[in-house]
């Protein structure tokens, strides 16, 4: 029985999916599609599972299993290892831990690597091939738990003689309640360990991010794929208009969501995905009252793009990777993008496929060529992950400006004791000391030594640099202009810590005359408002520089944030912006593969120093906040 | 009929042939169950259903075993995927600016365990890593200068002639035979600290440029304190 329609809810799914890879900017919110797919996966399980039950009178384990991996496990298998060769294309950096990454996205835990490498930033800051697979980890555990709570049930319900349509009536109520529970378990779980530096386990864990399958099957137990006469006759007299009302509002807000719902605001993850799964759940019966009141078939068009989703989800993430690479116009990129996953995704599934379920002889796949082919291009793909670094150079260069900002500060310790126990001999040594009138004294070498190059103004006062990994980056080379600076540079700082960090500070005094701030590559759900919180809680007497952040791939919301940032310099003449996002713009191959970081690379930090030193002195002339 | 050779041979690859193309129809029923386009397909998965519990054919199919290998490919994935198996290994590596080498273990790609990091100039961090960052005490030595020491947030400046700074929390503590110091300590800028003199003479208060500077204290060896505003260790008058 096909329903009509349903293909929209597939198509719902991907379209803001892929907006939301594709055009990020424009659809921050669009990954509520995956909790679409999710509902729907629920939702036809659950209904194929009242079908079996109907129809045969009870439920078949194995034969459950065998169907859902012949349709996940075989054209996962051909994204991974027709896609492998191409990386190749890509900066050594995006195959950092290929292998892992791959055998995650195969063995159906992409899921659990995430969240353990979403415990280091540092691993964070390269693109992960496959990374899009964890849906499929979450799907997986569904069905293979689902399945089983299903079987036992039926299997347990038979022992209690129920049979017929008291089987069927009784393992629908059932089924309804542990949905309903399970459901709500799961929503009160992700509630009770929301922790909003610790998004990825919210939303990669299983049991945080199970209820859209549990919500998809509690619809099932109501309106199934299959209804009663009594549900067909009603559904037949239901107003037409009412449903396109319903399906209406629906579709909108779930627009609105993918167009404004940032996945970094905290509301995101422990409201709207729920709401996500309600609506589309409201759509699922919408549509499939529709069905009852149309003749005409749904559009060729439409049942393609619905058949082939599965596929395209599958590839459309690694090859936007190699394509946006190289084509930096993001909506050709995009555009591009769709049109070569269709295809691809169209070849495996009528070309492919149909061989796995046995449908027809595929005979052209059982050919030496072809299978020539496949051992060149799983041969290639092993070749690519064995020379695949183990390791990112943007980790790497993290890590090792960490050890090169250790060397630097205990460096500085070392000088200034010594530099403590020199004076102290010196004082002892030249003061007149039975003439107290005439103070302490030094020799003219030691007060050389003591006064330093940089303008005084600045050097005289103190400073404050609040950072993120940019400036981890930085801080070896800081001492050169700024020696006495407190710094709190931390990978992985955003904007809520530094406004944190900065409140701290000027709660207990310590906040420098001169404060750097140097953040937001890290994007947070509201930048302007933290920066509009640091120059209000500013003491008096305050300087302020901003460094205005650069992510080569995430220009466009940066771009509205340091428009906004650089606005300010004439609202405040106490405040001056260090454009670091327009200098390095134009050079960005200078800076690591990531196009954020460049810890380690001497000539750019002196770059940035330098733009530093201009924003400063310009403060300098300023009184500072009134 | 006496059958020839050739035709007993032609006769059994037919048999054959016929067997095969029976196992064939029946693979192709049992494994009828796709669930791509689920709705469309649901008529032959139930169907399907019941005809693999009305068969009682026992034959291993051919999908029935790709599925079993891909069942234990998963299952090898996830181990591999999830699990630690990479050996600490002893490096000795440039960094990637070539400022420093790196010496000690490295495990999977990351820095991690005992190591020694020496830059250009011989200055040497000998420090603890795990997955790539320090850990615990770090020990700084520059060669012919001082020896610096930072555990528990603590700090040790040992100097060439042995005599011990220690400074936490921004504050430096010194106890020498010739003088004591207790205060910040900076570069530039204006911080406040007291100094004693083995010889009696004692300054509490502000420093500048490595010299009395501002508000301060002079006790001197003979004679009442004295309490105003020094510049460039100087009295003010």
């Amino acid at each position: 029985m096909k329903i009509k329609w349903f293909s929209l809810i597939r198509i719902l799914g991907l379209v803001t999916v892929l907006g939301y890879h594709f055009f990020v900017k424009s659809f921050p919110g669009g990954f509520i599609g995956v909790d679409i797919f999710f509902v729907f996966s629920g939702y036809l399980i659950t209904s194929l599972f009242f079908i079996e039950l109907e129809k045969s009178g009870s439920f078949t384990l194995l034969t459950y299993y065998k169907r859902r991996f012949i349709r996940i496990f075989p054209p996962l298998v051909i994204m991974i290892v027709t896609t492998l060769p191409f990386t190749l294309l890509l900066p050594s950096d995006f195959r950092a831990n290929l292998a892992k990454q791959v055998a995650a996205a195969i063995g159906f835990v992409t899921n659990r690597f995430e969240i353990q490498s979403g415990l280091s930033y540092e691993a964070q800051q390269t693109p992960q091939l496959y990374i899009h697979t964890w849906t499929l980890s979450l799907e997986f555990l569904f069905y293979l738990i689902w399945g089983a709570l299903l079987f036992i049930l039926v299997f347990w319900l038979k022992k209690q003689g129920y049979t017929g349509k008291n089987l069927l009536g009784q393992t629908r109520f059932i089924v309804f309640v542990l949905a309903v529970l399970t459901s709500i378990g799961s929503i009160i779980y992700l509630e009770v360990t929301f922790n909003p530096n610790y998004l990825s386990y919210s939303y990669f864990a299983f049991a945080s991010h199970a209820y859209p399958f549990f919500i998809g099957a509690i619809v099932a137990t109501v309106v199934g794929v299959r209804i009663s006469d009594k549900q067909k006759a009603r559904f037949s007299n239901y107003p037409v208009k009412k449903t396109l009302l319903w399906s209406g509002i629906p579709i909108l807000i779930l627009l609105l969501l993918s167009l404004f719902g940032k996945f970094e605001s905290s509301w995101t993850i422990r409201t709207n995905l729920i709401l996500t799964s309600v609506l589309t759940a409201i759509l699922i019966v919408q549509f499939r009252i529709l069905h009852e009141r149309t003749t005409s078939s749904e559009p060729k068009i439409l049942m393609v793009l619905a058949d082939t989703s599965y596929s395209v989800y599958l590839f459309h993430w690694p090859v936007w990777l190699v394509i946006s690479h190289f084509l930096p116009q993001v909506f050709l990129a995009g555009v591009l993008s769709f049109i070569v996953s269709f295809t691809a995704s169209a070849a495996v599934y009528y070309g492919i496929e149909p061989y796995f379920h046995g449908k027809q002889s595929v005979k052209w796949l059982m050919s030496k060529p072809i299978y020539g082919g496949l051992a060149v291009v799983v041969f290639v793909g092993l070749g690519v992950m064995g020379t695949a670094p183990t390791l990112s150079k943007t980790e790497r260069s993290l890590h090792e400006a960490a050890i090169s900002e250790a060397m630097v500060s205990l460096d500085q310790k070392g000088q200034l004791g010594q530099n403590l126990y020199d004076v102290g001999n010196n004082i002892n040594a030249n003061t007149s000391w039975y003439n107290p009138a005439a103070g302490f004294n030094t020799s003219t070498d030691m007060r050389l030594k003591q006064s330093t190059s940089i303008s005084d103004k600045i050097l005289n006062s103190s400073q404050t640099v609040l950072g993120d990994s940019v400036m981890v980056g930085v801080v070896p080379y800081l001492a050169t202009i700024l020696p006495d600076a407190d710094v709190d540079a931390q990978v992985g700082l955003n904007y809520d810590s530094v406004l944190a960090s900065f409140e701290k500070h000027v709660k207990a005094g310590t906040i420098g005359k001169y404060v750097i701030i140097s953040a937001g590559a890290n994007v947070t759900s509201d930048m302007t408002a933290d920066v509009q919180k640091i120059i209000d809680s500013a003491p008096k007497g305050t300087r302020l520089v901003f460094v205005t952040p650069y992510d080569g791939k995430n220009k466009v919301v940066l771009n509205e944030f340091n428009t906004y940032l650089k606005s300010l310099q004439n609202k405040y003449n106490w405040l001056a912006v260090a454009d670091w996002a327009s200098y390095i713009e134009p050079q960005e191959n200078r800076l690591w593969a990531d196009k954020i970081h460049f810890a380690g690379k001497q000539d750019v930090a002196i770059d940035y120093l330098n733009l530093l030193a201009q924003s400063l002195n310009e403060v300098a002339k300023s009184k500072g906040k009134p | 009929m006496a059958q020839t050779f050739k035709e007993k041979l032609a006769e059994l690859e037919a048999k054959r042939r016929f067997e095969q193309e029976e196992t064939l129809k029946i693979d192709s029923v049992t494994s009828d169950t796709s669930g791509f386009s689920e709705e469309s397909l649901i008529q032959n998965d139930v169907e399907a259903a019941v005809s693999t519990r009305t068969t009682p054919k026992i034959k291993i199919e051919k999908l029935t075993l790709a599925i079993f290998v891909s069942l234990f490919v998963i299952v090898t994935a996830q181990i591999y995927a999830l699990g630690d198996f990479s050996l600490m290994r002893q490096v000795s590596e440039k960094s990637l600016d070539q400022k420093f080498t790196y010496q000690g273990g490295m495990k999977n790609g990351r820095f991690s365990g005992d190591a020694t990091i020496t830059d250009s100039s011989g200055n040497a961090l000998k420090a603890q890593f795990k997955a790539g960052r320090m850990v615990g005490p770090l020990t700084y030595t520059k060669s012919n200068a001082y020896t610096v020491t930072e555990k528990d947030g603590k700090t040790t400046i040992t100097l060439a002639d042995k005599s011990v700074v220690h400074q936490a929390a921004g504050q430096y503590t010194f106890n020498g035979s010739i003088f004591t110091y207790e205060g910040a300590w900076r570069f530039a800028g204006i911080w406040q600290g007291k100094m004693h003199f083995a010889n009696g003479a004692s300054y509490e208060g502000a420093w500048k440029n490595g010299l009395p500077d501002g508000k301060g204290t002079y006790t001197p060896i003979v004679g009442m304190p004295i309490t105003g505003d020094f510049k460039m260790g100087e009295l003010e008058k």
